[in-house]
């Protein structure tokens, strides 16, 4: 069984002592497995492919580099990607111009864009499908308004400020509609197990 | 105001939508400790967690793959250090915790409460008396918060964790409590009050589905009848009940179940 065979069928918490030790079969499996969902964060927020493809190289390099620095009371190993996915992004993002071309890039699509084009990852794992799934379905329960307030916070990282200044709405307004759409995001989630 | 009021305001802080007084308030009573607050925290950040899932997921192109692991091989990994994953520090959301921290005390308490003793000059009728008041003062508290608790990480499943209880006639004292992180891929397995097995014996886990008996692994539990397994996830169809199964086996464990039922449950 060749190294990378082997790290392949170690779970993420394994891998990322492995990696911790230098292994770099250990890093290969888990770009394997999470290299789409990291670059599809990156991309959310980046909204450029090629700088997308830099900052998931980047990321997986940072696991690399600083892979001692997880700590595994802190989150599972796919949120901790996630979270320097979304934070690696967020400061390219900020120290770039683009911000301004991002937030009117009309083109890109939105989680509720990708709903109506059906598009899944067939190769995800099915309990990993089963919860896209049901996000999915939860954003897709959202009204336009407040679906577009939380993406611009949770993926652009605008203040409610930002948002109120962009979409040319009230700070109240927006303050509003992120709350009851967190809240019905929620709920809609909590009702669907139950 | 009540904990169950604060929900709103942690899934919001959670999500950096809280204005500062808010948040500092609410930062106060969360470093208090409050487990009911703790695993509605889990919720809100696992559920925040799960929303990048929804996102398309084109794969990477094999130029990026071939980047990354040729710098790796060039440059070795910075300063390893072994992380340790010991029992003491496995993850695990906060809900499963406030449980689990709930279930010990309730065991402790009845224990401390069956093997009293009697302080010098003190009437043991007396005695007895105050230990019913409190075996019942301390059963019905820790009844209420081990509910809410429980319903805090039944309510935590849509957020990818789901959670089993564990019970049988075969060992009425027993309890096992089975979490699934669906989103991290691991289940978590204790149990409480289970007898020793046999000797030539030990207890085996099984993740049972659409007739499938999968071996979870073997267990042997110590003088409080507590065991701790944990494991991945495996591949199940879509769309079936799962039910959880302790059995007694051969030692070593076996293949597939030829023991008798322990304790089980159905995840929700």
């Amino acid at each position: 069984m060749s190294p990378h065979d082997s790290a392949s069928k170690c779970d993420d918490y394994e891998l990322m002592q492995r990696i911790a030790r230098g292994d770099a079969a250990a890093l290969a499996a888990l770009y394997d497995r999470h290299s789409a969902l990291v670059q599809a964060m990156c991309l959310r927020i980046v909204r450029d492919q090629g700088e997308a493809e830099d900052l998931l190289i980047d990321v997986f390099w940072e696991i690399w580099q600083r892979g001692q620095r997880y700590d595994a009371d802190r989150g599972a190993p796919m949120t901790y990607l996630l979270t320097v996915a979304r934070s690696r992004s967020l400061d390219r993002l900020r120290s770039s111009d683009h911000r301004f071309s991002a937030l009117n890039d009309q083109t890109s699509p939105s989680v509720n864009e990708d709903q109506r084009a059906g598009g899944d990852d067939p190769s995800a794992g099915l309990l990993i499908g089963e919860n896209r799934a049901r996000v999915r379905r939860a954003l897709a329960s959202l009204d336009a308004a407040q679906r577009e307030a939380i993406e611009m916070s949770f993926y652009d990282g605008l203040s409610h400020s930002q948002i109120a200044a962009k979409l040319d709405k009230p700070l109240g307004t927006v303050k509003t509609h992120i709350r009851q759409g967190l809240i019905r995001l929620r709920d809609f989630l909590r009702n669907q197990t139950e | 105001m009540e904990c169950r009021d604060r929900q709103d305001q942690i899934l919001l802080y959670v999500a950096g939508n809280l204005d500062e007084g808010e948040a500092a308030e609410l930062r106060q009573h969360l470093a208090g400790g409050c487990p009911q607050c703790a695993g509605y925290r889990a919720e809100a950040e696992a559920m925040l967690g799960m929303l990048p899932l929804a996102l398309n997921q084109p794969a990477p192109s094999p130029e990026a793959r071939r980047k990354l692991l040729d710098r790796a091989a060039k440059s070795p990994a910075g300063n390893p250090i072994p992380i340790s994953r010991s029992w003491d520090r496995i993850v695990l959301p906060a809900s499963i915790a406030a449980v689990l921290a709930v279930a010990v005390t309730l065991v402790a308490v009845s224990r401390l409460m069956k093997n009293p003793t009697v302080p010098p000059g003190q009437d043991p009728r007396d005695m007895q008396i105050a230990i019913l008041q409190k075996i019942n003062e301390a059963y019905a508290a820790h009844a209420v918060d081990l509910q809410k608790q429980l319903d805090a990480a039944t309510r935590a499943s849509v957020a990818g964790m789901k959670y089993a209880m564990l019970t049988g006639p075969a060992q009425p004292q027993a309890t096992g409590h089975v979490f699934i992180d669906t989103t991290g891929g691991k289940w978590y397995f204790f149990s409480a009050g289970m007898k020793p097995a046999a000797p030539g014996k030990t207890y085996e886990l099984w993740v049972c589905c659409a007739g499938q008996k999968h071996a979870a692994g073997t267990f042997d539990v110590d003088q409080n009848g507590s065991a701790k397994l944990s494991g991945t996830v495996p591949q199940l169809p879509p769309g079936q009940a799962i039910m959880l199964a302790v059995t007694d086996e051969p030692a070593g464990g076996v293949a597939a179940p030829t023991g008798h039922p322990q304790i089980a449950g159905n995840l929700q």
